[in-house]
């Protein structure tokens, strides 16, 4: 492999992570991520699936900043993540609103932090608001939207501040079938599926859901537990837009050669 | 999807429904319908009835007395001014040890919350005096402040200042990790996390422990001015014991409950209005 060469291009690099837990008093008892080196370049829309527990959002969190390796280094652009970061943006399995504030006010706050000016703030959520199409409910209150509004409005706070690359972690989990599929959809035009790849934001986005990874995704990198890493890397060259792809013989096959590869992952994670 | 989907343009279009609840139905009767309130009346009238019946056949007035006389003396303490004047003596002494309990209560509860040599000391040492009764201090208080404001004041700061320090305490430990990760990733600073986050977080908690605080502080300046104090709504009650008018005492005792009512009911409009995110306002929501 030519490192060289794709360390320059690519916008995320992951070096040699490792994460271990149970360091305190006793011996380390879990690996939680064991070697976990992999790059991710400028536009990419980039999955990671495995079982639960093998450490998905273990590793989402420390390229967050919000958690740090036991060893190795994650970096933006080339330069070490060390903490938060505005051009990262991150979007949990549960939405984490803000319940005190209204959908206004959740979006704002991310470009308030960073202390823009009060007319490009209100500028910057108005755009957003209608992106995710939430026009009319800005005064509302998170407890007063439904599940699918709560995401969308998650979505919205968090590309408000305009972040190089979004990662996601399991943003749709929680959402019913349905508005699952409409979500999956609105997340491909927000990445930019419909716009040269060049216009494309970089993504990051974690699943257990092997169809939503092949529907979604450019690249699969598929996760096996007990240590986690990663046990294989999956280009997704299916054709897009991808609306119609969901029944096409490709879509089934590569889901199910993913699903064979997990299978004993997961029948060993159901035993535990 | 549409190709060339601009910005501006909603992704789908949602419908707006209209899913806001009234702020002030059901704050001040506590139910939210003229038939509810139709069905409380009813009751107080049973009530009354058979507080009327008890008392025939009863036979001492001076015991217990018709519902209407009590009702004809409170009639006649109320234009008299000496109900509203009275009532006001006790508010303001309300007014400043509450303020006091939670000027001193709310950073108790929240420096517990936040460093453990705190939780330790000053944790333990308010939790091993919280079970005693205020009740229990005023005999002491009578020594060290005599009879006056001092000691109504002392008393119901006693009552009050626990639920503040315990809510406040408890808010922060109760507090949604996560919320402070998403502050982190969208760019927040320590001081806007606290500003912005945090407290934002606390105030349901502190709003209920506000209201348990001031049904405690009501308690407690009744018991206080019954002993200490020149006047007052306690001492009011006190005081009609002493000259024998068994209905005016019961008006006193009665209108105690009135204002201790009235004073939950306005606490639980400011939960609303501050904290309208949160159900801790509503009548049967939860209380801590
Ligand atoms: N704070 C922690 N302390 C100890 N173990 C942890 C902690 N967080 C996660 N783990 C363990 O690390 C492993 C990976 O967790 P996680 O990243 O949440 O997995 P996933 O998101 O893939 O389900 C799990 O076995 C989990 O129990
Ligand atoms: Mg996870």
């Amino acid at each position: 492999m030519t490192t060289e060469n794709t360390a320059t291009e690519a916008l995320l690099t992951i070096e040699n992570i490792q994460k271990l837990y149970g360091e305190g008093g006793r011996a380390a008892e879990l690996v939680a991520l064991r070697d976990v080196s992999f790059t991710v370049p400028e536009g990419q829309f980039c999955a990671i699936v495995g079982p639960s527990g093998c450490g998905k959002s273990t590793l989402l969190n420390i390229i967050a900043g919000i958690d740090f390796p036991s060893s190795g280094l994650a970096s933006l652009s080339g330069s070490r993540i060390l903490g938060p970061d505005p051009r990262l943006g991150v979007m949990f399995q549960q939405y984490h609103l803000f319940p005190w504030m209204t959908v206004r006010g959740n979006i704002e706050f991310g470009p308030r932090s960073r202390g823009l000016p009060r007319a490009k703030v209100g500028d910057l959520s108005k755009r957003q608001i209608a992106r995710v199409g939430l026009s009319g409910f800005e005064e509302r209150y998170p407890h007063e939207l439904s599940g699918g509004m709560q995401q969308r409005c998650a979505l919205a706070r968090m590309l408000a501040n305009d972040p190089v690359v979004l990662l996601m972690d399991e943003p749709l989990a929680a959402v019913d079938a349905q508005t699952r599929s409409i979500l999956q959809e609105e997340l491909l035009e927000i990445w930019g599926e419909s716009r040269p790849a060049s216009e494309r934001k970089t993504v990051l986005f974690v699943t257990h859901a092997i169809d939503e990874a092949v529907f979604l995704a450019d690249r699969i990198l598929v996760m096996g537990r007990r240590p986690g890493r990663i046990i294989a890397d999956i280009p997704c060259t299916l054709k897009r837009p991808r609306r119609e792809a969901r029944r096409t013989r490709d879509f089934v096959e590569l889901t199910e050669s993913i699903w064979d590869l997990l299978h004993d992952q997961a029948a060993d994670a159901t035993r535990q | 999807m549409r190709p060339g989907n601009s910005d501006q343009e909603p992704v789908v279009a949602l419908q707006a429904v209209d899913l806001k609840r009234s702020r002030w139905a059901g704050v001040f009767i506590g139910f939210d319908g003229v038939h509810r309130a139709l069905t409380v009346l009813r009751s107080l009238l049973a009530a009354m009835l058979l507080w009327w019946l008890v008392g025939i056949l009863a036979g001492n007035p001076l015991l217990l007395p018709s519902p209407f006389t009590v009702l004809d003396n409170w009639w006649r303490l109320l234009v008299s001014g000496q109900l509203l004047e009275e009532t006001l003596v006790s508010l303001q002494r309300l007014a400043i040890a509450y303020t006091f309990a939670a000027i001193v209560g709310i950073p108790v509860g929240f420096a517990m919350a936040n460093w453990r040599i705190v939780d330790l000391t000053v944790g333990f040492v308010v939790n091993s005096i919280r079970p005693i009764s205020g009740i229990a201090w005023i005999p002491i208080a009578i020594v060290w402040f005599g009879v006056g404001e001092e000691l109504p004041i002392f008393i119901i700061f006693y009552g009050a200042v626990f639920p503040f320090i315990l809510n406040a305490h408890a808010s922060l430990l109760d507090i949604d990790k996560r919320l402070i990760l998403v502050a982190r990733t969208l760019g927040a600073g320590r001081v806007r996390i606290f500003l912005t986050v945090v407290l934002p977080f606390s105030i349901p908690y502190v709003l209920t422990g506000a209201r348990i605080a001031l049904g405690l502080a009501w308690m407690s300046i009744i018991a206080a001015e019954l002993l200490g104090a020149p006047n007052g709504l306690g001492f009011s009650i006190q005081y009609m014991r002493l000259v024998q008018q068994t209905p005016a005492m019961l008006a006193w005792i009665f209108w105690v409950g009135v204002v201790g009512y009235a004073l939950d009911a306005l606490l639980r409009l400011a939960v609303q209005t501050l904290a309208p995110w949160s159900e801790a306002g509503r009548l049967g929501g939860k209380a801590r």
